[in-house]
């Protein structure tokens, strides 16, 4: 193993590094993945552009319209953090579910979004969020809906010279509730084999919108948009949930691995999904 | 790990047949394939390069067709290895054409054996990439065959 490693205490150097080294970089930040990645010889750059000197890449700003949550965040910090507890409690549910606190306490939230690895939580959580990822180079800025940033396996939207600089989620309607469900078929501390993150209004007993995504089945997380509109306006009952577990688990393409079969994750995802809305519905935050 | 699918030609079972069995015509149409050469009439040398996210893969090796049953089936062995990723990949590709209406399905299975670095990918990541490989061989042929019917 040799490479450059290089340690810009500033946004515009590093960005220069990226720019400079192209395809033959990558970004190093909380080393969890990408140190794996290199001691089994996968990847193999020749320069390291490590983003921890940089100032100001790690924080977590409450404003009216929704959070900022600084890309070198670790998911411990955000598991933590009172004003996500308050405001986003799925996403510090989905962050206090990876791995374990050794892990958690590393892990940032930007290397996770970039690593892209489709048996992750915090990506769907975030999805089901509406977030917004800001990815920086030396061309410029510009702000990519999650859904879109997420392209498949290990693959993001993200350009060679191009750094996540910020994530942006925005505010829930007043009084929403949400749930995040990790179901693991192996270890307890091991990763997803289907999770499920809903958020729902309600004026009374009715669910005035609804957003689910299920994630660790397919290659990237799903939202079902004409699926969750099943529920606008109606009150969720049992007929009305199962319909909308069987929208999820028969319009999504299940993959098989290690952690289970395509059938079974479909079966999961049916499962999740009643369980997740019940659980709205009958007032749990 | 065994990766399986399907796409469908408009051609007749015959013309797929053919240009099928056109080895060095076909491998234009797989995505990440160079420098194949003819060894004899049953053999062929070449690479594969595939890129999945930040991991590259370049496999080097040979495909043996082991029986042919014009123009229904036909059964390969691919054998290869990619140095850089230490990985060793051992494969039966059976292929089957069915006649249908208004053209021709072709359905295919790897049985595959991979070993060393690569393997721990496993089947999610290599049904997937398989899956986008087919759908661009497919349209690849589709063009090919429908060239060659205007000639
Ligand atoms: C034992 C173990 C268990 C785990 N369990 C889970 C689990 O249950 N659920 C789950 O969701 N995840 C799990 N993970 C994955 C973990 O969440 C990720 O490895 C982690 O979030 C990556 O963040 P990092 O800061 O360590 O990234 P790094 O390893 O430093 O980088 C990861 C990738 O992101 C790129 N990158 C990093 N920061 C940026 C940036 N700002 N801009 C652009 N690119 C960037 C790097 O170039 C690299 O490609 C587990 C990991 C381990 C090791």
């Amino acid at each position: 193993m040799s490479f450059e490693l290089l340690q810009p205490d500033s946004l515009p150097g590093a960005l220069k590094a990226l720019a400079q080294h192209g395809d033959e970089a990558k970004v190093l930040a909380g080393g969890t993945a990408i140190v794996l990645m290199l001691q089994q010889k996968l990847i193999a750059p020749t320069v390291l552009v490590s983003v921890g000197r940089i100032p100001d890449l790690a924080y977590i700003r409450s404003e009216p319209d929704g959070i900022h949550v600084g890309p070198l965040t670790t998911l411990r910090d955000m598991e933590r953090s009172l004003v996500i507890q308050t405001h986003f409690p799925l996403l510090a549910q989905a962050s206090g579910e990876v791995g374990n606190i050794r892990v958690r306490n590393q892990a940032t939230l930007g290397g996770n979004l970039a690593e892209a690895d489709y048996a992750s939580d915090p990506p769907t959580a975030l999805l089901a969020l509406g977030t917004q990822v800001t990815a920086t180079s030396l061309r410029g800025e510009r702000t990519i809906p999650l859904e879109d940033f997420l392209i498949g396996f290990y693959t993001t939207d993200l350009e060679p010279d191009e750094l996540i600089t910020d994530v942006f989620i925005p505010a829930s309607a007043p009084g929403s509730r949400t749930t995040y469900l990790k179901y693991r078929s192996r270890s307890s501390e091991d990763r997803p084999c289907a999770c499920v993150a809903a958020i729902a209004a309600f004026e009374a007993e009715t669910c005035t919108d609804l957003r689910v995504a299920v994630g660790a089945a397919s290659e990237v997380p799903q939202r079902l948009p004409a699926v969750e509109n099943l529920a606008r306006g109606q009150a969720l009952t049992d007929e009305l949930i199962g319909e909308i577990a069987a929208g999820y688990a028969d319009n999504i393409d299940t993959l098989e691995d290690i952690r289970g079969s395509a059938w079974y994750r479909t079966q999961m995802i049916r499962i999740h999904v009643v369980r997740a809305l019940e659980e709205l519905r009958n007032g749990r935050r | 790990m065994k990766i399986e699918g399907s796409f469908t030609l408009e051609a007749p079972i015959r013309t797929v047949w053919d240009y099928l069995l056109n080895i060095e015509e076909m491998s234009q149409c797989i995505p990440g394939v160079s420098a194949l050469e003819t060894i004899d009439t049953k053999s062929y040398r070449g690479e594969l390069q595939i890129k999945v996210g930040p991991i590259k893969a370049a496999f080097g090796g040979t495909v043996t067709l082991l029986e042919l049953e014009p123009p229904h089936r036909l059964v390969a062995e691919i054998v290869a290895d990619d140095r850089r990723n230490a990985s060793q990949v051992k494969a039966t590709f059976t292929s089957i054409l069915k006649s249908l209406a208004d053209g021709t399905e072709v359905t295919y299975t790897i049985d595959a054996n991979v070993r060393g670095r690569l393997a721990q990918f496993g089947q999610a990541v290599a049904q997937s990439t398989a899956k986008k490989m087919a759908a661009a061989f497919g349209s690849c042929m589709q063009e090919k065959i429908d060239a060659g019917e205007t000639a």
